[in-house]
């Protein structure tokens, strides 16, 4: 077996531990698409459309988004940051793999539960109720999700070498779920912004974890180049993040002093 | 025997922020660049040779811990170099880690959500071992220890004395050549420590495992180390058998504890210590009734010694043991020694 596979593995075990958190965080997420609903049901008021959008789609971009949002939250910002504060990121070192792809696979393992337990059904019932009737949406929405994850995962990665230098990544990470979430897509549509700010977010990192896949979810599939396009966007910036991953990583290297003697 | 270890002038600096005190102090520190530098290991030269079983010892703060991160790449040295079974650590760590075992006894390697074998099954992945390898030497624990006992417990609710049970068999699972142990036995009772002892001397004996034993635990250093090596203050003050460190204090030396069925007064103290030179003599006073009077038989008049304690106080219980390493390492970290 190899030895990603094993830690992918390890880490949909580790999720199992928190049976508990993955039930209680489906009904966290029902109640708040729930809420959602009547958010934007106020918001629109007497309104067809906002920003060039039905309400209907509007909803179903939110309430996938907010599904994707979960997904993707391995919270390895947090782990790396726990992992320095007790010493025990000494066993990472111990281990003969580079440290970014441990956290990378285990990352993957941890969501991959929630992934098929939450997101199959959400999609097989946006298929039935939004009429998305062309399965090659869905096929290039599931395509455009690893690229996604790998993006969001660099995010977190980079703000979890952060805690090599600070210690404390308590602030920091509030702040950078609430940077992504506002950029990528999670928080409100990305149309709803004015056209001035929107040509600003589209040449950054962050619609690539939320707004890029929805787009192909929602979009005009027989688009093929729209599609594609978008993709390879994503495509980019993973392997940019990567890239920048990597520096952040070296650089925090140096500065590792393992806590306690 | 040749090296498999080489230390040669190593050195570690850290760079201390200096911190403010006063207003706003804290916004201070944050943009400060007033640093010390801390030399906290300083032109160290050691050569362990393979298969030896060597005890690493030093004051709290000596610079062990330093030393030992140096060893396993996860620092890398400002000055000198370190080279492990023909490898520089901090370099090629990826391809490094495999030759050697670390075992520390505050932290934990083992993935904690996970139970124990499972845990395990993880590290014959990632350690590519093949499915005989892994068999053959969880028969050996499972004989040793009854290892398979604990495989469906997750890692988390194992008790410390099992916690580190399986933290060695994790490490020893891939056969490296060198093992770390850093307080491999810290907190645990005295059947646990006996069992990781004898698996240390096993591998070593039977696998000609090289074993660096950092710990404060002088049993551990007596039960299972040829060569003892002293740090303080970030140099190496000792390297140099068990047998020539017993000698440091000259090997008549006894220790008679008395206990007596008076309280001792000072008055006693005073009197017992002007009877002998104080380099041949050394009252500890363990309790109101207690006296350890370490001595080198032969220089000790014990029958006027005993006489003065029995006009005095009277003597309850005696008792001659030979020299403690515990209080030669005590002597050695107070800086008496050496």
């Amino acid at each position: 077996m190899k030895k990603h596979t094993i830690l992918i593995i390890a880490g949909i075990k580790s999720s199992f531990a928190y049976r508990f958190k993955i039930i209680t965080s489906l009904f966290f997420n029902a109640a708040y698409l729930f809420i959602l609903y009547y958010i934007w049901k106020g918001i629109y008021g007497s309104q067809e459309t906002v920003a060039g959008l039905t309400f209907t789609q509007t909803y179903n971009y939110m309430a996938v988004s907010t599904i994707l949002s979960s997904l993707f939250n391995s919270r390895t910002d947090w782990r790396m940051s726990i992992k320095v504060q007790t010493g025990n990121i000494l066993g990472y070192y111990m281990k003969p793999l580079p440290i970014e792809l441990q956290f990378f696979y285990e990352a993957i393992g941890n969501v991959m539960v929630q992934f098929f337990i939450v997101l199959s059904p959400v999609i097989l019932f946006m298929a039935f109720t939004a009429g998305l009737t062309d399965y090659r949406n869905v096929l290039f929405f599931i395509l455009s999700l690893p690229f996604a994850f790998i993006i969001n995962f660099c995010f977190e990665y980079i703000i979890g070498t952060i805690s090599f230098y600070t210690e404390s990544l308590w602030g920091i990470i509030i702040l950078k779920n609430a940077v992504v979430s506002f950029l990528s897509g999670g928080l409100i549509p990305l149309k709803f912004f004015p056209e001035s700010v929107r040509n600003v977010i589209k040449w950054l990192p962050f619609r690539g974890v939320i707004d890029i896949p929805l787009e192909i979810l929602f979009g005009y599939i027989s688009n093929y180049g729209f599609v594609l396009k978008n993709i390879a966007i994503q495509v980019f910036w993973a392997v940019i993040l990567v890239w920048i991953s990597r520096c952040f990583y070296k650089k925090s290297e140096k500065a590792l002093i393992v806590n306690g003697g | 025997m040749e090296n498999i270890i080489e230390l040669k002038n190593l050195s570690k600096d850290f760079k201390i922020l200096n911190k403010k005190s006063g207003k706003f102090s804290v916004v201070k520190d944050l943009f400060s660049t007033d640093y010390t530098v801390e030399r906290a290991v300083n032109q160290i030269n050691l050569n362990i040779g393979k298969g030896e079983i060597v005890g690493f010892i030093g004051p709290n703060g000596a610079g062990k811990s330093t030393t030992i991160k140096m060893l396993t790449g996860v620092l890398v040295p400002t000055e000198g170099t370190v080279l492990v079974n023909g490898f520089i650590p901090y370099k090629h760590r990826v391809k490094y880690v495999k030759e050697i075992g670390v075992v520390m006894g505050q932290r934990s390697q083992l993935w904690w959500d996970l139970s124990v074998e499972d845990s395990f099954k993880v590290m014959k992945e990632m350690y590519e071992l093949s499915d005989a390898e892994y068999a053959e030497n969880m028969r050996i624990f499972e004989e040793e220890l009854c290892i398979s006992e604990l495989f469906d417990k997750s890692v988390r609710h194992l008790s410390l004395g099992q916690k580190m049970l399986c933290e060695i068999v994790a490490v020893l699972l891939y056969n490296p050549k060198v093992i770390f142990l850093d307080e491999p036995t810290i907190g645990l009772d005295i059947s646990v420590k006996t069992k990781i002892r004898k698996i240390i001397k096993r591998m070593n004996s039977q696998q000609g495992v090289t074993v660096i034993l950092t710990t404060h635990d002088i049993s551990d250093i007596e039960a299972l180390c040829d060569r003892v090596v002293i740090i303080d203050h970030g140099t190496i003050i000792f390297d140099d058998s068990m047998n020539k460190m017993k000698q440091l204090v000259g090997s008549e030396r006894k220790i008679i504890e008395i206990t007596t069925k008076k309280v001792i007064s000072d008055e006693l103290t005073e009197k017992i210590k002007g009877m002998f030179t104080k380099e041949h003599l050394q009252i500890n006073p363990a309790s109101n009734k207690r006296m350890d009077i370490i001595c080198d038989s032969g220089e000790v008049d014990i029958n006027e010694l005993l006489l003065q304690i029995m006009e005095y106080v009277g003597i309850e219980d005696i008792n001659t043991v030979g020299v403690k390493i515990e209080d030669i390492v005590r002597q050695v970290y107070e800086g008496n020694l050496l």
